[in-house]
């Protein structure tokens, strides 16, 4: 605690402390259990990743330090809009990388796509959803995601950001991406979102969990949540 | 043992009874935080080369823990808060986590309980539990200060009884 809280709360989180450390807590469980419970995290990530299993969601293990991958592209159009939660990086083929992290605030990322002519609602703690769902953005080529560890997005490293966009993406719907732990950067193609749609992006404390979809600007609804739905 | 490997077993061997006591004590159950911080060091452990760089690796394990709880919670379909006394079952008292200071605890609403265990009970700084949160730091002073006040409150007729007019 600091020297400027109240007088009485170093005593009080002293306190506090005092009482935590005379818990009895029981033996840890084993390193190999521990080791072995994560496997099963890795393996179900890693499936999901490859698209097996034909479940709908798309989970990443993120933060492999992919900025880098689109920070060389001679094809960039504009410098980079940076903010301490993210950067947006558009191209002179009508894409845009995003690269986000795990705290954003999501009213300057909605303006920031917006200045970059991307439709999008940026919301966290909130679910949008359309009824009737609007397209596959990922079929449609509105949104894709460099697979992280994957020999593809590995030679995409390799060429420094050359070809990023045609050999390195992952489509994904609807695109929840877990544990966000790191930043994740994707791509966005502002130019094959149909009419009359916009981009719905989610971010969940729980899980840390960020979602994307397509959405119909007129015909959607928003309900507060801490964790998006598994499957659309 | 790779080096991964090793870093992780020497984290997992410094961090799991703190991080197992700050989840007890904001859930109010050992037998229940147990199962949550094992399954936060798993994920820890699938996601290693993330976590080992995150600014505060104690950290992200109580709230990977506590989210992992709130979680199955809602696999219950029972769309109650982390807040919720609820979390508070039968195995508290067996386990010592009944105590007046513990009991107040438990008392304060999500957020502000969040705050204790990140800013008093893992020591993180201002700045950082805001991070974690992701609130403002201004915010993690606010809620602080009226955790600290309801904390006072709560535990005063126990701490000052005996002292006199």
């Amino acid at each position: 605690m600091n020297h400027d809280d109240h007088p009485d709360d170093t005593a009080l989180a002293q306190e506090l402390r005092d009482c935590l450390s005379e818990l009895g807590v029981p033996e840890r469980p084993s390193l190999a259990a521990i080791i072995s419970r994560g496997r099963v995290h890795r393996r179900r990530w890693l499936a999901r990743f490859a698209g097996l299993g034909g479940a709908a969601v798309a989970g990443l293990a993120l933060g492999l330090g992919l900025a880098g991958v689109f920070g060389a592209d001679p094809a960039r159009r504009t410098g980079p809009a940076q903010t301490a939660a993210f950067t947006l990086t558009s191209y002179s083929n009508g894409t845009t990388a995003l690269n986000v992290g795990q705290l954003f605030d999501p009213a300057a990322l909605q303006r920031a796509l917006a200045q970059h002519g991307i439709r999008a609602l940026v919301k966290t703690g909130s679910y949008c959803s359309s009824h009737p769902a609007a397209p596959d953005p990922g079929r449609l080529g509105v949104l894709s995601v460099p697979a992280p560890g994957s020999p593809r997005h590995r030679a995409t490293r390799a060429r420094s950001g050359r070809g990023v966009m045609e050999s390195g993406t992952f489509p994904v719907r609807p695109s929840q991406l877990a544990p966000f732990v790191d930043p994740v950067t994707m791509v966005i193609n502002p130019a094959a979102m149909p009419s009359g749609t916009e981009l719905f992006i989610g971010n969940f404390n729980l899980g840390h969990t960020l979602f994307l979809d397509l959405i119909y600007t007129s015909a959607h609804t928003c309900r507060n949540s801490r964790q998006p739905p598994v499957t659309r | 043992m790779s080096q991964g490997n090793a870093e992780f077993a020497e984290f997992f061997a410094a961090s799991w009874d703190p991080c197992l006591r700050a989840v007890a004590a904001s859930t109010g159950s050992l037998t229940l935080a147990e199962d949550q911080v094992a399954e936060a060091f798993a994920r820890a452990w699938a996601s290693w080369p993330k976590v080992s760089r995150h600014p505060a690796p104690r950290a992200w394990i109580v709230r990977t823990a506590l989210n992992a709880g709130a979680s199955a919670w809602y696999r219950r379909n029972k769309e109650t808060a982390l807040a919720s006394d609820d979390f508070a079952v039968a195995d508290s008292q067996a386990a010592g986590l009944d105590t007046a200071v513990l009991t107040a605890l438990r008392r304060l609403p999500a957020r502000q309980r969040e705050v204790i265990v990140l800013r008093v009970f893992l020591d993180l700084g201002i700045d950082a539990t805001a991070r974690q949160l992701g609130i403002a730091p201004g915010t993690v002073r606010a809620h602080l200060s009226r955790a600290m006040t309801a904390l006072r409150g709560e535990l005063a007729p126990v701490t000052t009884a005996g002292a006199g007019r």
